[in-house]
């Protein structure tokens, strides 16, 4: 039972700020990745929660315990980095009973607790196999399961899949997932990879220069991304964004650009302060994008349309992006694998109005649709 | 231009033939040590084949030296010169050749305008971003005017974000120089949404030569079939059985006809084992059990993608993927059914994983 709480944690090297002001709580047995950028202070604030750095200011606490003066090994956490801190001579056993054996836990329990441990990682048939000798998957499911084994309050991840294979990733990802649902540890993932943190996190910490910008279960991160840097980071391929003005009238509110007007009135409220400086961006996901052929279309298209050409089309198997540039304009669309592009080709582009999203063009100033 | 090479090199290279045609944009395609680069090194010069010939054209080229087979390679970490501007970078191949001063800038400038980096040439490659440093790379392969460009893995260190962005631009611009292009990648995402064809290496052997829509769609083997596509195809193990007419797939988890779309020839007589692939697109899920066709099983993961979600499911003892939208209602451990696109779905040969040969429908 630990929930983990950061207040106003400020970290400094030299003139650099590392982590600006973070606050965050983390509940018992949660799962809350730190995603970001290289240099956005994800791993900072994870070397400052295992005591592999001291805060400059600001205080954390496990519990009701603040634990900034105590030492990283007596703060009851468990550490698996990117590569795989393993004892490669020993075998699989030995390494998974490293931990109770130090602790001089009797050699029936170490025994008892190895095999459970084993069996719940599917790690069975190589526990008497030198570790060096295991597949990539098995080394991190090793280095997973010698610092569950132990109990730890906190279980700290740093980029635990980052130098596995694209299959094995895929896999691990999958299993790390079952692994957090059964254990029910409070556990704290650092990763760049947007991916990663989707498909694994209760909740999202997304950073950007030391600071964090939204902290929300994956889909509300998704789905409604609190400023335009969240927006571009998550989802891939990324969000497409349109330079736009505000126009408004006394009882409407348009987005227009060259090529559309967009009638934003029911999010007028919301628009009005921003009358001073009109310039915003619209945001729309690939997917929230039509694409459709001009010789498909018996007229030009009436509404909140585009016309452009075709740039590039990517199959990925499962549906295929395409690229449309409207005048200088790039904009990607995902499609159906069966849909079929030709490079050059005249389309015509409209969206899902219910889909778009309103930023400043400051990408760290919040959303306003 | 036929570029044919055939080795015997037993570690790397086993006995492989590939023919590139002109003009085309082909993708080699494998693993780490599958031997993709070292084939475009051969192509290139920079290694010996232990046996079998290259040509580029109709001209035997084993014993040209690298500079004269008319051949440009871009690697994978660009090899920039740091202490030259982008011009003096693509200008060096040409003033090693001794080609006139002016025809150099003429040159340069050319192909620096086509690649749109042509107002930053007086700039050090330390100031590029990413994409603008592999388009210098680039212009300097282009200036030759090489028959042949071999890319190594050109996006391979490059940002996730980027390199999403950087595909496109580079499929494009690749499209424009309109030259024969071999391109090696460890990323199956890269070779099917890039090539024009692709060759599937795996230790050293060719799996298969093909359009990547071919390749997605008919795979020759179970390693093509799991090297393409991410989330990667499902392998299931199960009976086969040619009755009356019919084509039966079974298992203890379900029964699956499918004469209509995959009817095995009946020469091939009683029940066999065979592997059935089915991609995670074309399974489709309901939370009820809505026909014979369904096949219940046991939610074991969900991971949400943002416009879609992956979830494992318990088939019987096979853990089975579908790519799906929505799934935050499915609980691990909750029940779910499955429904196969059969029109999609292949068999292979369990013993020898080779695809089976079906008869028309």
């Amino acid at each position: 039972m630990t929930k983990v709480i950061i207040k106003g944690l400020t970290k400094q090297f030299g003139k650099l700020t590392a982590v600006q002001n973070l606050d965050l709580d983390v509940k018992d047995k949660e799962f809350v990745s730190l995603l970001g950028p290289s240099g956005c202070g994800k791993t900072t604030t994870l070397n400052c929660l295992s005591g592999l750095e001291t805060p400059t200011t600001g205080d954390i606490f496990f519990d009701d315990q603040r634990i900034n003066d105590i030492p990283s090994k007596d703060r009851g956490i468990g550490l698996v980095f990117q590569s795989y801190a393993i004892f490669t001579h020993m075998t699989t056993f030995d390494n998974l009973a490293f931990g109770l054996k130090i602790r001089g836990t009797p050699q029936l329990e170490i025994k008892r607790e190895v095999e459970r441990m084993a069996e719940f990682l599917d790690i069975k048939e190589v526990l008497h196999e030198k570790a060096g000798k295991l597949s990539l998957t098995n080394m991190q499911k090793t280095a997973i399961g010698r610092t569950l084994i132990i109990r730890p309050k906190v279980l700290l991840l740093d980029e635990p899949l980052s130098n596995l294979d694209a299959e094995s990733r895929n896999v691990m990802r999958t299993e790390l997932k079952r692994l957090q649902k059964e254990v029910e540890q409070t556990t704290i993932f650092v990763t760049h990879d947007q991916l990663e943190a989707l498909t694994l996190s209760d909740r999202i910490a997304v950073m950007s220069a030391g600071r964090l910008q939204q902290y929300d279960t994956p889909e509300t991160v998704y789905n409604h991304p609190e400023n335009k840097f969240v927006a571009n980071f998550i989802g891939s391929p990324s969000m497409n964004f349109i330079d736009c003005s505000l126009k408004l009238s006394d009882e409407r509110a348009y987005l227009v650009n060259e090529r559309f007007t967009l009638d934003l009135t029911s999010g007028r409220d919301r628009l009005t302060e921003f009358a001073n400086s009109p310039e915003l961006v619209l945001g729309i996901r690939p997917e929230h994008l039509n694409v459709t052929s001009l010789s498909d279309l018996p007229t030009q298209p009436k509404g909140s349309h585009m016309s452009g050409s075709v740039f590039m089309t990517e199959p990925l198997g499962y549906e295929n992006i395409v690229s449309v540039q409207v005048d200088g304009l790039m904009l990607k669309a995902t499609v159906p694998a069966t849909s079929s592009f030709e490079v050059n080709e005249k389309v015509s582009v409209t969206f899902d109005e219910d889909h778009a999203h309103v930023f400043s063009k400051n990408g760290e100033e919040p959303a306003i649709i | 231009m036929n570029i044919t090479k055939r080795y015997g090199s037993k570690t790397v290279l086993d006995n492989i033939s590939l023919e590139v045609r002109d003009k085309e944009f082909f993708v080699l395609a494998g693993p780490p040590g599958a031997g993709a680069t070292t084939i475009l090194r051969i192509v290139a010069g920079l290694e010996v084949p232990d046996s079998g010939e290259v040509y580029i054209g109709e001209q035997l080229v084993n014993d040209l030296e690298p500079k004269d087979r008319d051949v440009a390679m871009v690697f994978e970490n660009l090899a920039l010169y740091p202490n030259k501007t982008g011009f003096k970078n693509i200008a060096f191949p040409l003033r090693q050749k001794k080609v006139p001063e002016n025809e150099i800038t003429e040159r340069v400038n050319e192909v620096a305008r086509l690649l749109k980096i042509d107002h930053i040439l007086d700039r050090y490659p330390r100031t590029y971003s990413g994409g603008e440093l592999q388009r210098l790379a680039l212009a300097r392969a282009m200036v030759r005017r090489p028959k042949v460009y071999l890319l190594d893995q050109p996006l391979a260190n490059i940002d996730a974000l980027i390199r999403a962005n950087m595909r496109s631009e580079l499929k494009r611009l690749v499209r424009e120089i309109g030259q024969t292009i071999i391109y090696t990648t460890h990323d199956q995402l890269e070779a099917f949404s890039m090539g024009e064809r692709i060759a599937i290496l795996n230790g050293g052997m060719i799996r298969q030569v093909d359009a990547p829509s071919a390749i997605y769609e008919r795979p020759k083997d179970k390693f093509v079939a799991s090297f393409m596509g991410s989330p990667r195809m499902n392998f299931i193990e199960c009976r086969c059985e040619v009755k009356n007419g019919r084509t039966i797939l079974a298992q203890e988890s379900f029964s699956l006809d499918v004469t209509n779309s995959r009817p095995l020839s009946t020469s091939d007589g009683g029940p066999s084992d065979l592997t059935l692939e089915i991609r995670p697109e074309n399974i489709s899920i309901h939370l009820d059990n809505r026909s014979d066709e369904s096949m219940e099983a046991t939610v074991y993961v969900v991971e949400p993608m943002g416009s879609r979600a992956l979830l494992s499911a318990h088939l019987g003892k096979n853990l089975v993927k579908a790519l799906i939208h929505g799934g935050s209602d499915l609980k691990p451990g909750g029940k779910v059914w499955l429904e196969f696109d059969k029109n999609k779905l292949h068999l292979f040969d369990k013993e020898t994983l080779q695809a089976l040969a079906t008869r028309p429908v």
